[in-house]
């Protein structure tokens, strides 16, 4: 199998303070740490999931992956190239490699054009020559499961699944390597979230693309992705096969967005593992584990010595001092 | 039978739009008991939003209200002049929206906010400072007087919605309605937010109608759930009823669906196929038919009535009567 990503000890910063204001005033941090050692790969025809509450860094690495955010440190090899060191033009020819689908799906659609151009403008964009712009619009219309009617339509003309459907169609114009969805079936009522995950499942049968998947709902990913890492404060906290962490979850932050998510059915009452209150804000990282102000196994250790990333079996590794 | 906070009884609502009239809501029927906190099942396109505008009478200018009245302790308040509807809002019924971000004021600090709405009190300042500074504390706050003059942006969604919670429980209202308030929140935020309502509703009293197309979070916090499809209760039952025994064909399709009821990894997952129709110069018939795997002649013919299967249970479907 051939590794279509590698992303090794990725760190993010933005900064928080102008150049003078820094100088100015020492006492608080100028940048923070968006994503900080993130390292995981992506084998050809594979999805992960990264999953992480708002706040994680989930889209942040997905945007330093395709080249839209600059990385501090760390290195992202597509097909064993190094992105980071891109310039400009040698960027923008890699990026028709990957396609991108916004979260806000209706959004992410100019208002002013039709489908029909949408979904061709990548092509447009990227200047491929010998394209026959109707007929790959039709095309693409057709594997998204949409008819071709829909070519005349207006962004305000369509439904949220229809926008998404949409929205796939723009990412695949370019024929890519790789699909980054950001958040898939956010907003999308349950009846259609199916259909979308099912249709990126059967796209990516066919068509053989990898695909990262950004998510805050664990499950959404359980039926689409291979591999999952859990995301928190900006870190990989736990990385490992899809059914894996559902049978065995071992970070208790991983086991309590498993049991965040209430069953259908009232008398399963499920011991549940409630979080006390929120993401904490990078500029003021924890000290010890980052995740031992939320933690309900907290002991004395985590609250001073950061928990080294280990390797439990091939597949999954996690970091935390008291694995369940 | 315990006594009603609302009785919704045979509500219709229509939209006069360019192409006809778009019957928004068809002879709805809700009870909330008092205390009770009853769960609405929707997704979009379901009437939701024009229930809720219909309770506190919110409509857009080209509504028509068809048929039916809202009963709310013991008046109709689709018969109340604008200033008896005006002195009902935020007193006696309250809500909690969607977008917690959107639904505060971003220039305006949360202690001029909550301050504001105070505005009928005879008191004075501090005491409705005072006011604030409790209710901020018991939605689990920290440190509200230092915090009280922030800015909402200062805050993050799932704090902000815990605002939104104590203003609307600030007149101690008899209804609280809460719009789909935990679907632009993380799902470990999100069941918070649930044991904070639940926490509130059996100190505060009140009875709670929850909005939501998430059908965990209805199994967890409601005592009835109402399901309503393009317009219509198309069933109404306690949460046992609805969940164990879904009579309705639509329900048991939505529950099929649902991702967090699937255990075994799967690459197709379950769909309901189909749109939801034009209500637009609708036909008779069913208003699932279309979409039903298990449609019968019969329906496409009249629209079901209303099928008690128990005392608690009922629901709209011809099976249940062919």
């Amino acid at each position: 199998m051939t590794t279509t990503l590698r992303v090794e000890n990725v760190r993010v910063q933005f900064r928080v303070k102008s150049g003078l204001r820094s100088w100015l005033d020492k006492s608080t941090a100028a940048s923070i740490d968006a994503v900080r050692d993130a390292s995981f790969s992506l084998q050809k025809g594979e999805t992960l999931a990264l999953v992480g509450e708002s706040g994680a860094g989930k889209s942040t690495l997905a945007l330093a992956i395709t080249g839209l955010e600059r990385i501090a440190e760390g290195s992202i090899q597509f097909e064993g190239r190094e992105v980071a060191t891109m310039q400009s033009r040698e960027l923008r020819k890699y990026r028709r490699n990957i396609g991108y689908m916004w979260q806000n799906a209706i959004g992410s659609l100019s208002p002013r054009m039709n489908v029909r151009s949408l979904i061709t403008e990548p092509v447009k964009i990227h200047n491929v020559p010998n394209i026959d712009q109707r007929r790959l619009s039709n095309e693409l219309l057709n594997l998204v499961g949409l008819s071709e009617e829909f070519g005349n339509r207006y962004p305000h003309q369509l439904s949220g699944g229809q926008a998404r459907r949409v929205g796939v169609a723009r990412a695949l114009a370019l024929n890519p390597q790789l699909i980054v969805a950001d958040e898939p079936t956010a907003g999308l009522d349950v009846s259609v979230q199916g259909e979308i995950l099912n249709l990126l499942n059967q796209l990516q049968d066919e068509l053989k693309i990898s695909m990262l998947v950004i998510t805050h709902n664990l499950n959404v990913v359980r039926h689409t992705s291979d591999k999952i890492a859990i995301m928190y404060l900006g870190r990989i906290v736990e990385q490992g096969d899809t059914a894996e962490i559902f049978s065995k979850p071992r970070h208790p932050y991983t086991l309590a967005l498993l049991s965040a998510s209430p069953s259908p059915d009232p008398d399963m009452q499920a011991e549940r593992i409630e979080l006390k209150g929120e993401i904490p804000s990078p500029l003021n990282r924890p000290q010890g584990c980052e995740f031992h102000t939320r933690c309900p196994f907290v002991k004395d250790i985590c609250t001073n010595t950061p928990p080294p990333f280990k390797v439990l079996s091939n597949s999954q590794a996690l970091s935390c001092h008291f694995p369940r | 039978m315990k006594d009603s906070v609302l009785t919704i009884r045979n509500l219709s609502v229509d939209y006069q739009i360019e192409a006809g009239r778009l019957q928004a809501l068809r002879q709805v029927n809700i009870d909330v008991e008092k205390g009770a906190i009853v769960g609405v099942v929707g997704e979009s396109g379901c009437g939701k939003s024009t229930l809720i505008s219909s309770i506190i009478r919110l409509l857009p200018q080209n509504a028509i209200i068809r048929d039916g009245t809202v009963e709310f302790e013991g008046s109709n308040l689709l018969d109340l002049n604008d200033e008896e509807i005006r002195a009902m809002r935020g007193t006696k019924i309250s809500v909690v929206f969607q977008d917690p971000m959107t639904s505060l004021n971003p220039v305006l600090s949360i202690q001029q906010q909550m301050m504001h709405i105070q505005y009928r009190d005879q008191n004075s300042r501090s005491e409705k400072l005072n006011k604030s500074l409790a209710l901020l504390e018991s939605v689990g706050i920290a440190d509200p007087r230092t915090r009280i003059s922030q800015f909402p942006h200062e805050y993050s969604g799932g704090m902000l919605q815990r605002i939104s919670i104590a203003m609307a429980l600030q007149a101690q209202p008899s209804l609280l309605i809460a719009d789909e308030p935990t679907t632009a929140l993380d799902a470990t935020l999100e069941v918070q937010i649930i044991h904070l309502l639940k926490d509130i509703q059996s100190k505060v009293g009140c009875s709670v109608l929850f909005i939501s197309h998430h059908l965990g979070v209805i199994a967890e916090l409601c005592d009835s759930v109402v399901v309503m499809y393009a317009g219509e209760v198309v069933e109404h039952g306690t949460v046992r009823d609805v969940f164990h025994n879904p009579a309705h064909p639509y329900t048991r399709k939505l529950l099929e669906c649902d991702p967090a009821g699937i255990q075994t990894k799967t690459r197709m997952l379950p769909v309901i196929p189909g749109e939801i129709p034009n209500l637009v110069n609708l036909s008779d018939g069913c208003i699932f038919r279309s979409r039903c795997q298990s449609a019968l002649p019969i329906c496409e013919m009249h629209v079901p009535r209303k099928h008690e299967i128990t005392s608690t249970h009922s629901a709209k479907c011809h099976q249940l009567t062919a």
